[in-house]
């Protein structure tokens, strides 16, 4: 039996079994409704799931309305970059610079390394205004200066977390503890993906070091585990066993796989489990996914102009390497891309984390990549139906952080959960809006604030989903990217 | 009333077929209702017009806000619901016809039949106590093997199916070995039991359990099951995600399992083994349990947030774990579904607010564990002996303490030598001084006490106080504490002259806390004070060496170092405090060399070097801290931290005392002993719905994580409260007795294979007119593969291991916690997964392709995947790899050319069943094919397709 044979006998026998459980709906009396009465799962009556085909559970499906957009690129600076030195311009800042800070702004603020009352800090770099939106950015991002006009930002995400961990989690998760699905788990699980030799869900790390809580950031939590994230990397084997083991060919295994396939198929005509049939998919599936992931995540294939655009160095790990992937893993089908990129926890403990150091650094490295991502998309006309989103974990605090209560030698800000800047771009979002207005010191939300429930319930809206009804029952709950808050999709940054 | 008849019909023969009723059963057929259309807006998070679904005097016979009877048993006028449900009035009709559904005509009908019968209230099926059952007849009584499947057949029977045929005894054999044991027979044991079961196959099949049960993998097997909800791992969770020595505990559950300690035991020790008389060192370790929850060492993260959130954590998997019931809804709100309310929650949570950890980096209190078994006593008595010993010292000096006439002392000059501010305030009694502004790190407090204020008489004690900045508002939220790492004294007599001052003796305010000094403040460790939050004022007395004598115009001159920061970046400083002094001389008597109290002091300090230098490791276990330090339990407002609500004390949730009764004001023991009480509701059928799918895949309650309300209903009600029965009066609680009655069913030893009927009315298997077939746990799967190849150690216990890593997927955020292969050929390279290092932000992948959770909180079911990263991790992973060539191997033995013998063998190796023609055939083929290009790669290739297999792959 070829695959497609396959996946047709899979989905009839499905069907069949749909059928005939309709049929037994209908009757009120007899086997059927005693049967079915039974097989009533809690309350999961009530849920439209998203039904998968049993053999390919990450199927395409519709989704509750025709959607903006149909892809993502999530990239998340972890660590929080300062707003106030990149998108959230506060010329009153500058002129508190040195100032003690007003005791208004620390009663009852728990903060994570401020001490006392620290002093005012003003932005670090100057501010211009681009492009027919009159976006300010600062001078830290001249290439993304120029694409401003396709992006959105939002000015006053809010989080109730203030370490990394649980920021970040609330982030992807919409919750503070691990344990939860991820947006792009989610996603996948709502709408599965269209490249079936690609996994639907990809994560893409800069290297340095790993997230805090890893993997749990791109966990399917109480999903089933084949709509986690699946991390892919730039050098080594791009998938985790990917590769062959040294000495065997592509022949080789394609010979061990049909005669697995042969044994399978008998086991299945004797024992009649769909399960066996699921399994051989798969493992045809994985046969193709060899190809198809080396093959995505080679940047060699690129021409000279794309490297050039992006910044790209083959073999590296990199975020303009991911950038750059990420293209051409959307370009391929694959629903959620999700980058992390780290090195943005500017409290000015040292060097490489400070405002006056390292984050000049991650700066130039993020600039240019981001730009080249965004005019790509869109020269490949693939930008409209993609939705890109940058954001942090939390925001970072108009005063400057005095560790252990005294002037520290390099400039850095500390944790503000209070107020925080992402941006979107394409798929959906109305360009060259600037949404929620900070206070004059951009310490918190005074226009419009955005809580992350806000913020999900609108990337979901964007995807053609009501976060009311993409829910999965778990633990006595209808479980949802939104929490049990009510929350209410920005309708102002939607065309 | 036709449609009503065929309603009842409905429900009484197909969810409760054992015991079909005319009359409505609340449970049965209304609250389903109420909780579909009803609870939403009046329930347990929102009750409108004060009518809760959920309590049964907000309903019957109560009058809601508006002045009506909810429900007037037996009078359909007097019931309001009647008037609301069936008004065309669009004002007053419920459910609001604007946004919901109105009730069917069936529903409103049963609605009013339950009214006229008398309204009777009945709690949900899972909180009323079990009862004994009568045993099911069924035509099927010849194939039936006990009473379970006298349940499963009658049910059968009545949906028009029958039974399977008995397994093939070598699949019988696989399905027992792996299900119990978690590894696969070896040939040996196949051919032994095949030959038995020819002759005798009942006695066959009791022997190979009674064997299976006796074996060390059993308890590795079990104790999977019990780690995913108690979430054992060996590292931290949150911010750095450190490794956490806790492998004692691990190493005891296996045990437990083993030994078959019976699970009402099991229930104490790990809930309250502290609070035991006179714990053993297994008691204790076994309270490691509850010490699985994350901590955060993140910089800049409130030790206080991680603590609470710990025992938050400590509450819901308990009531997961014991009870699989959702009472995590309850913390910001009463519950929605069941009769829960959030300050039973609080209540609870008090059980679990004052034991010693508070998210400390060393994780502090430990245990310490000895290496050999065999000296578990003597730890046991050192420990005891060391508490005693505290104690007594402590308790001596308090007495002395008490008795003490104390002058406090004024006129302090107080200052920091960092840039931290203190000013003094003279109060009547003493001199108080406090911080003022930014207090900053490593402040080392110095304070100056002038002559004059030391009076005549030489000084025998200071005693120092230390209060928390603001003593009205830190009992209830605490502050940051203070560590005081050193302490230095002099004499000053101007400037040049500071005699400095050594103190023999030092009294803290309790026993027994990780920060004590019995012995002396000092670098060597020794430090004393609130790690790391403060609730109430501290005290601690000095005694020095030789009563001071102070010229008139010299003072006494005190630092005070405290150099630790919470976190990286708390100062933990003194920030209030005061001193007095003494003159009374039982203090030198005290503190003198050769005194009672100094021999005692010595002993102490010897037997805690003895403990220390036992060769063994440490367990964080609970240990409460002492009374007087108590923090109080308040609610959490809306489940927020920040706002804390009344107080509350220990107690359990009314829903559930009502049947199984609690004493009063409960201690951690009491709840821990009332989960296994004679009356208790949840706790049997709870463990034996886990062992149950653990065996057949799926519940008899699926739902695993939910047995309220709104969790599924049990597929064979009656075979539940047999089974909990069975498992609680008959077997006493013991674990192996039971599974030996549920693998010897007909249900778990008939045959698996599924007609396209059946598959079509049952899918999920969930009434077993077929045994059952399951894909191969994530343990399992790496195990087998292991055993097979002949690769796997049986070494058993100890630290745990670091096999085969792909590259790349090693990159831990503490870059120092390094994950180092044993080469090929060390026994550490092969042993079975439950000794793999688990951490929690980098789960093991192999594992967690195959659906192993990661541990971080209480994990009460698997869900089974099947993708295609599983087929690259079985094909491909190096562990997979070295066993495919380990077998390969075997599989050409010396030469080059393939031993059908040995392909025969290996093939029923990962079966279980005698190789069939057509397969060996085939895989030859592929032998020959292999070799004729690759001949080194020929048997590896075969092997892999072995290891492959679906039915490798499934049991």
């Amino acid at each position: 039996m070829n695959l497609e044979t396959l996946l047709k006998e899979t989905s009839r026998r499905a069907l069949e079994r749909e059928t005939r459980r309709q049929f037994l709906t209908r009757c009120t009396t007899g086997l059927g409704a005693m049967f079915l009465a039974s097989q009533s799962y809690g309350k999961s009556a009530s849920h439209s799931l998203p039904q998968h085909d049993s053999a390919n559970p990450l199927n395409a499906l519709a989704t509750h309305f025709p959607a903006k957009a149909k892809r993502v690129i999530y990239l998340h600076m972890i660590g929080a970059p300062s707003q106030l030195e990149l998108f959230d311009y506060k010329p009153d800042l500058k002129k508190l610079d040195g100032q003690p800070c007003p005791q208004s702004f620390l009663e009852g603020k728990n903060f994570a390394f401020i001490q006392g009352t620290p002093n005012m800090l003003g932005p670090q770099f100057p501010f211009q205004q681009h492009g027919k939106s009159g976006a300010w950015v600062s001078d830290r991002m001249p290439h993304f200066a120029k694409v401003v006009d396709d992006v959105s930002f939002i000015k006053t995400l809010q989080t109730d977390q203030f370490n990394h961990g649980p920021a970040q989690l609330m982030v992807h998760t919409g919750q503070a503890r691990i344990g939860y699905p991820s947006i792009g788990s989610w996603v996948t699980w709502g709408m599965g993906t269209e490249n079936a030799d690609l996994p639907g869900f990809v994560v893409l790390l800069s290297g340095g070091r790993q997230p805090r809580v890893g993997k749990a950031l791109w966990s399917s939590g109480f999903l089933p585990s084949v709509y986690q994230g699946v991390q892919c990397r730039s050098h080594g084997d791009p998938v985790l066993n990917v590769a062959n083991p040294d000495g065997m060919s592509r022949d080789i295994r394609r010979s061990a796989l049909d005669t697995l396939k042969s044994i399978n198929q008998k086991t299945h005509d004797e024992f009649g489990d769909p399960e066996t049939l699921t399994r051989i998919a798969q493992y045809e599936m994985a046969f193709r996914m060899q190809m198809a992931v080396p093959d995505a995540m080679d940047i060699n294939k690129e021409p000279p102009h794309i490297h050039e655009q992006y910044g790209t160095e083959p073999g590296k790990e990199s975020f303009a390497n991911n950038c750059l992937l990420a293209r051409r893993l959307v370009e391929r089908g694959v629903r959620f891309v999700q980058l992390f990129d780290w090195g943005w926890d500017s409290h000015g403990a040292s060097d490489s984390e400070a405002l006056n150091g390292g984050f000049k650094d991650k700066c130039r490295q993020t600039d240019r990549p981001m730009a080249a991502l965004l005019a790509d998309l869109k020269q490949r006309g693939l930008l409209e139906d993609t939705l890109v989103v940058w954001s942090g974990e939390f925001g970072r605090t108009p005063m400057r952080e005095n560790r252990g209560g005294r002037e520290m030698k390099l400039v850095g800000r500390d944790h503000n959960p209070g107020a925080f800047t992402a941006w979107m771009a394409g798929g959906g979002v109305k360009p060259g809006i600037s949404y929620g207005e900070t206070d004059e010191v951009g310490y918190s939300a005074a226009v419009n604030p955005v809580p992350l429930e806000d913020y999900h319930a609108t990337l979901l809206h964007l995807l053609g989903y009501d976060h009311k009804q993409l829910n999965y029952p778990f633990q006595g709950l209808d479980q949802r990217l939104t929490g049990v808050k009510d929350a209410h999709v920005i309708q102002e940054l939607i065309t | 009333m036709p449609r009503f008849q065929s309603l009842t019909t409905f429900f009484g023969f197909s969810l409760f077929s054992f015991a079909a009723r005319a009359e409505v059963d609340f449970a049965r057929d209304i609250r389903p209702i109420l909780n579909a259309s009803c609870v939403e807006c009046h329930g347990g998070v929102k009750a409108a017009g004060n009518v809760s679904f959920v309590y049964e005097d907000r309903v019957i016979d109560f009058e809601g806000k508006s002045g009506y009877t909810v429900v007037s048993p037996g009078n359909i006028e007097d019931s309001e619901i009647i008037f609301r449900i069936t008004t065309d009035d669009e004002d007053d009709r419920m459910p609001p016809p604007e946004d919901h559904a109105s009730l069917s005509a069936d529903e409103i009908a049963v609605i009013k039949e339950w009214i006229e019968q008398g309204a009777e209230w009945s709690n949900h099926w899972a909180f009323e106590k079990p009862i004994r059952p009568n045993i099911p007849e069924t035509r099927f009584d010849e194939q039936a093997n006990g009473d379970i499947d006298r349940f499963l057949f009658s049910r059968l029977e009545d949906e028009g199916l029958i039974p399977s045929p008995i397994e093939e005894p070598g699949r019988m054999l696989r399905r027992l070995s792996l299900g119990l044991t978690g590894l696969p027979p070896t040939i040996e044991e196949l051919d032994a039991f095949e030959t038995a079961y020819a002759q005798h196959p009942h006695n066959a099949v009791e022997a190979a359990v009674d064997d299976l049960l006796k074996r060390p993998a059993f308890g590795e097997r079990w104790a999977t099951m019990w780690f995913d909800l108690v979430r054992y791992a060996d590292s931290g969770g949150l911010g750095l995600d450190q490794p956490r020595t806790i492998w004692a505990y691990r190493d005891w559950v296996v045990k437990a399992f083993n030994d078959d300690l019976p699970f009402d035991q099991f229930t104490i020790k790990q809930l309250a083994g502290d609070l035991l008389p006179e714990p053993t060192i297994d008691d204790l370790i076994a309270t490691a349990c509850q010490r699985n929850t994350q901590t955060n060492n993140e910089g800049g993260t409130d030790d206080e947030q991680f603590r609470v959130e710990a025992v938050i954590d400590r509450v819901n998997t308990s009531w997961q774990t014991w009870g699989s019931i959702t009472f995590g809804c309850a913390q910001c709100h009463d519950h929605p579904y069941d009769p829960l309310t959030q300050i039973e929650y609080y209540r609870f949570m008090d059980f679990y607010n004052n034991s010693a950890d508070s998210d400390l980096e060393n994780d502090e209190p430990l245990l310490k564990v000895p290496e050999d078994p065999d000296r578990y006593n003597e730890a046991a008595e050192l420990r005891r002996s060391i508490l005693a010993l505290k104690e007594m010292l402590w308790k001596t000096g308090t007495d002395l303490k008490n008795t003490t006439k104390w002058s406090g002392l004024k006129n302090l000059s107080v200052s920091a030598d960092n840039g931290t501010n203190y000013i003094v305030v003279d109060k009547p009694a003493h001199s108080e001084f406090h911080t003022v502004g930014t207090v900053q790190t490593k402040t080392h407090t110095l304070i100056d006490i002038p002559a004059a204020q030391l009076g005549d008489a030489s000084i025998t004690a200071l005693q120092l106080t230390v209060s928390p900045l603001d003593p009205e508002t830190s009992l209830k939220d605490p502050e940051w504490g203070f560590l005081i790492d050193d302490l230095e004294a002099w004499i000053v007599k101007e400037e040049a002259s500071r005699i400095p001052i050594r103190f023999s003796m030092s009294v803290p305010d309790v026993p027994w806390m990780p920060t004590d000094p019995m012995g002396m403040i000092g670098p060597n460790g020794n430090n004393w004070g609130a790690d790391s939050r403060i609730h109430h004022a501290r005290t601690l007395v000095l005694v020095p060496e030789r009563p001071l004598l102070l010229d008139e115009n010299s003072h006494l001159s005190l630092r005070i170092h405290c150099n630790k920061t919470g976190h990286g970046s708390h100062p933990m400083a003194i920030k209030r405090g005061h001193l007095a002094s003494s003159s009374d001389g039982r203090w030198t008597e005290l503190a003198a060399k050769e005194s009672e109290s100094d021999q005692r002091t010595q002993e102490l300090t010897e037997l805690i070097c003895q403990l220390t230098d036992m060769p063994g490791t440490t367990v964080p276990i609970m240990q409460m801290r002492p009374d007087s330090l108590a923090r109080p339990t308040h609610l959490f407002e809306r489940g927020n931290v920040m706002e804390k609500g009344d107080i509350v004390f220990s107690g359990l949730p009314a829903t559930f005392t009502k049947v199984a009764p609690a004493p009063d004001r409960p201690d951690r023991l009491d709840m821990a002993r009332w989960w296994v009480s004679d009356d208790h509701p949840l706790t049997a059928r709870v463990f034996v719905n886990r062992l149950w799918k653990q065996l057949f895949g799926i519940g008899i309650v699926p739902t695993l994580e939910d047995f309220g309300s709104s969790g599924d209903k049990p597929t064979h009600p009656a075979l539940l409260d047999y089974l909990a029965l069975r498992f609680q009066q008959d077997y006493d609680w013991s674990t192996k007795s039971m599974l030996k009655e549920l693998v010897l069913s007909h249900a778990f030893l008939q045959s698996s294979r599924i007609s396209p009927e059946v598959l079509e009315l049952d899918p999920d298997n969930r009434l077993l007119a077929r045994g059952p077939r399951l894909r191969l746990n994530a343990e399992m799967v790496w195990d087998q593969a292991l055993a097979v190849s002949g690769l796997l150690s049986t070494k058993q216990g100890g630290p745990p291991v670091h096999p085969t890593l792909p590259e790349g997927v090693w990159n831990p955020f503490a870059g120092w916690d390094k994950w180092t292969t044993p080469d090929r050929g060390d026994e550490d390279r092969y042993r079975r997964s439950i000794y793999t290092y688990t951490k929690r932000s980098i789960p093991f992948p192999t594992f967690a392709t195959f659906d192993a959770p990661s541990r971080e909180f209480c994990n009460p079911r698997r869900l089974t995947s099947n993708t295609p990263l599983q087929a690259l991790v079985t094909l491909n992973e190096p562990t997979f790899i070295e066993s495919a060539q380990a077998l390969g191997e075997q599989l050409t033995s010396d030469t080059s050319e393939l031993s059908m013998t040995q392909l025969r063998e290996a093939l029923r190796l990962v079966t279980g069943r005698t190789a069939d023609q057509e397969s060996l055939k085939q895989l030859e083929q592929l032998f020959q094919e292999i070799k004729a290009t690759s001949p080194e790669q020929a048997g590896t290739v075969v092997a892999q397709v072995l290891l492959n297999l679906d039915e490798t792959l499934t049991y």
